[in-house]
């Protein structure tokens, strides 16, 4: 009896696994144009905000994605009482986010890490992890004509060095700047 | 400390004092005293989370406590909490709870104070009726840079007093019930506002039992709330009222803890009105407190989940689940927010034994679901998921055994509004893992894992289609635990892993990540109190890409580095309660970015980079008299790297507490 169901198992295990069966994706177009990536190979931990911002510029997702630890985190500002749920924000959550921003905002997009001038208020850097703390400014066009939308703070972020190189761990807001909303602000109102 | 904190302080010292005085009663005159109520007085002492005493003595107050020092290279906290319990008997129980806390974050020049004080009353009457009545006050103080800017920290003051009963006597012919009503009064400031609330409510739930197999409950509840706000002494927002109804229902069919049959049902429906600023950012209300705005948020929600489990052979088990839910949110102000999602999901679970010393498992999951964020936006979509996964765990002797896995899954989004924002995606995952692992001789364990992902990623649509992708990783780690004393243990620990991204359709764009590593780890038991520990990773990964060149396809490789870590820690524990230990940590990382020369790979540039600590430290732990503990651990450390913040280059780890129970 239980020869005759090994088999029966293993036959419809084989029988789902052939081509054209229920996990056949559907057909890519081919592309339009080149490929916007503007992804560096991150072999330094500044190298990760750099792939951070043309992630989030560019229409593609990949250069986001892999700049994230797949234990990624987000953490809002101390007091923050807007929008969202942030007990278990993740790489998943993160990236959701990202997707359904660039489908909103469909103009030009960008994140700039520290102030004006791209400096850090201090940073704490190690052979296999880097702690970065200062501002940041998200700016969002919507693409309609209206006045960009702007997100901005100060916040942590800690980057550490995978297999893959170095990806951002955890970013944890912990200021604000002048009366903008955070960074947890447009995260919390794109939150599924 | 501020004026409150002193005075939660003093208070807190007055009340343990007082209460250190009062002695303890023995059971008899206890039983005197309450009428015989030992029993309930007891049980009550559960409820409340208290250890009940296992002695012949019962304790009519129950003073204690306790100071703690928390602190790290970027936090120092300091608390304080004091707690008077009473229990003259009766079922009844007061406590009286006072707590200090501040926190300094170090790096952050930022502090947090909160002060609670609370005084409750509760009353249990077995299978009665629960009463209980809490008055309090909750301070908190965040000072923030930017908030500071503006001249006002964050602030939340509020003071409460709530009330519960709920009756435990079955009623209406209940197997169980559950009766409740609750109020709560509290005022205050929260921020940027001063709210004056009022809300109450009463819910029931019953338990029937139609047989020993078959049982059935429900129940419902509903509260409602009104809120006045004020910002400032200018803009008031009077009787916002909320509401929030609910109902549950459940039928479970069985008596085994995995039930043949289980059902449950869940809806709720319900209206919050409070007000908030321009996308709750407090900022712009600081800024110009005529942008607060009463918002109206309604929520509905229903969930309805079955699960299924049955033996159709002894050697064979199924289980069945099935999900269905939807949920809607509109706002009036805040029409980004609005949203409705539905769910469904089918699991299915077959476990089968096929022999006294093997299991294969095989899993299928089917979901389905619909995010619709509104007219406006433009993100949203359906979404279908299908997965399958399959497992075997067989024990080939009893010291050597294999595991395999496997899986595959394809997710599908299909965007609702696809012309104008065309992110149709596909993700088609494959996942596989073996495992083997041996105790080929006394003292030796082995086991050897390899893993295989291949992760798809394809946008549909023309204009993303250039980023599509496919992830690969292979990974091999054999794995070697030595005991050839009692003394002493030995790990090892290889590493082998590929990761490779390849984009479709650029077969120039592409990364391959190699890395070899081996980790060895050994601890040794010098005497019964010293050990030593010991553990060294060794890493190297390269970085490279294939480009075609003169019609063939080459691997060139851009990046190089090599990681070694050391670790040692000594420790000295004579006895369970006090150690001295010490640490040193040294890491070594060469780097180099590579270039292709002709034909040769020459070293463009190279960095040596080194980091590491020193620390030593000391854990103490003391009973002082019957009732008190001393504990404290804390460490030392001195770091250096390549950049070091002057506040974790030499600081110090504390936890220490103070504990009093009278």
């Amino acid at each position: 009896m239980n020869r005759y169901i090994t088999y029966a198992l293993i036959i419809s295990l084989l029988a789902m696994c052939q081509a054209g069966c229920i996990f056949d994706p559907r057909e890519a177009e081919d592309p339009a144009g080149e490929d916007d990536t503007c992804w560096i190979p991150p072999n330094a931990p500044t190298d990760v905000f750099s792939n951070l911002d043309c992630g989030l510029g560019s229409a593609g997702n990949s250069s986001y994605e892999r700049s994230l630890d797949p234990d990624f985190v987000f953490i809002p500002r101390p007091g923050y009482d807007g929008p969202g749920n942030f007990e278990e924000w993740d790489f998943t959550q993160e990236m959701d986010f990202v997707t359904k921003l660039k489908g909103d905002y469909q103009g030009e997009r960008s994140i700039r890490f520290g102030d004006a001038e791209g400096r850090f208020e201090r940073w704490d850097v190690a052979t296999s992890d880097a702690t970065y703390w200062g501002e940041y400014r998200i700016t969002l066009d919507s693409g309609t004509g209206t006045d960009p939308d702007i997100f901005a703070g100060k916040a942590e972020f800690h980057i550490v060095r995978g297999t893959k190189g170095w990806v951002i761990k955890k970013w944890e807001d912990y200021d604000v700047v002048d009366s903008f909303p955070t960074s947890a602000n447009i995260r919390g109102s794109y939150q599924q | 400390m501020t004026k409150r904190a002193w005075f939660a302080a003093a208070m807190s010292l007055v009340l343990v004092l007082a209460a250190r005085g009062a002695g303890a009663v023995d059971v008899q005159q206890e039983e005197t005293v309450s009428g015989g109520t030992a029993t309930a007085a007891q049980d009550t002492s559960n409820a409340g989370k208290e250890e009940a005493a296992d002695t012949t003595e019962v304790d009519i107050f129950k003073p204690s406590w306790e100071s703690k020092m928390t602190g790290n290279d970027s936090e120092l906290k300091l608390s304080s909490t004091a707690r008077v319990q009473l229990e003259p008997g009766g079922g009844w129980i007061f406590t009286n709870r006072t707590n200090v806390q501040k926190r300094i974050f170090r790096l952050l020049d930022t502090y947090e104070l909160t002060e609670e004080l609370s005084a409750s009353a509760s009353k249990f009457e077995p299978d009665l009726y629960l009463f209980s009545f809490r008055i309090g006050e909750n301070y908190t103080r965040k000072t923030l840079l930017g908030l500071a800017r503006y001249g006002k920290d964050l602030v939340i003051d509020t003071e409460s007093a709530t009330f519960s009963f709920v009756l435990t006597r079955p009623v209406l012919g209940a197997r169980s019930s559950q009766i409740s009503i609750n109020g709560d009064a509290r005022r205050g400031l929260n921020d940027f506002k001063y709210d004056r609330t009022l809300s109450g409510g009463t819910g029931a739930f019953l338990r029937y039992g139609i047989s020993d197999s078959l049982r059935v409950s429900g129940g419902a509840g509903t509260s409602r709330r009104r809120q006045a706000s004020e910002i400032g002494s200018v803009i008031a927002f009077d009787g916002m009222p909320s509401r929030t109804d609910t109902l549950r229902a459940f039928v479970e069919y069985g008596v085994s803890k995995k039930k043949p049959f289980h059902l449950a049902y869940n809806w709720s429906d319900g209206i919050d009105r409070k007000v908030t600023p321009p996308r709750g950012n407090a900022l712009e209300i600081l800024d110009d407190p005529e942008a607060a705005r009463e918002e109206e948020e309604h929520k509905i929600g229903q969930s309805i989940d079955m699960t299924s489990f049955f033996q159709p052979l002894s050697f064979v088990s199924v289980d069945l689940a099935f999900e269905h839910n939807n949920n809607e949110q509109k706002n009036r102000v805040d029409t980004r927010l609005n949203k409705k999602t539905e769910g469904t999901e089918i699991t299915a679970k077959v476990l089968y034994e096929y022999a006294e010393r093997g299991r294969m498992s095989f899993t299928i999951e089917n979901a389905k679901s619909d995010v619709d964020l509104g007219p406006l936006s433009l993100g949203s979509y359906e979404e279908k998921d299908k997965k399958f996964g399959m497992g075997i765990a067989h024990r080939i002797t009893d010291s050597l055994g294999v595991t395999l896995r496997g899986s595959v899954s394809l997710n599908q989004r299909f965007l609702k509004k696809r012309e104008q924002n065309p992110r149709d995606l596909d993700v088609l995952y494959y996942a596989g893992s073996a495992n083997m692992t041996a105790v080929p001789f006394s003292g030796v364990n082995t086991s050897v894992n390899f893993t295989f992902n291949r992760r798809e990623t394809i946008n549909i649509d023309r204009t993303l289609s250039a980023d599509n992708r496919i992830d690969y990783l292979y990974q091999f780690v054999p794995v070697l635990r030595l005991k050839p004393a009692y003394w002493v243990t030995v790990n090892q620990n290889y590493t082998l892993k590929f990761e490779s991204t390849e984009f479709v359709f650029d077969e120039n764009n592409n990364t391959l990540d190699r890395t070899i590593g081996v980790e060895t780890l050994a601890q040794f038991t010098i005497r019964w109190f010293i050990t030593f520990a010991f553990r060294h990773e060794y890493q190297k990964r390269d970085t490279g890409s294939y480009r075609r060149r003169d019609g063939e396809r080459r691997y060139g490789r851009t990046a190089e580095n090599i990681d070694n870590d050391l670790d040692l820690r000594l420790t000295y524990r004579p006895n369970p309660e006090f150690a001295i230990r010490g640490g040193a940590k040294f890491q070594t990382q060469e780097s180099s970015r590579l270039a292709k020369q002709g034909t040769q790979t020459v070293v463009v540039s190279s960095n040596t980079f080194e980091s590491g600590e020193f620390r030593v430290g000391l854990d103490r732990k003391r009973n002082i008299g019957a009732g008190g503990v001393f504990d404290l651990k804390i460490d030392y450390v001195r770091r250096y790297g390549p950049n070091v913040t002057a506040e974790r280059r030499e600081y110090w780890i504390i936890d220490a507490s103070l504990k009093f129970a009278f």
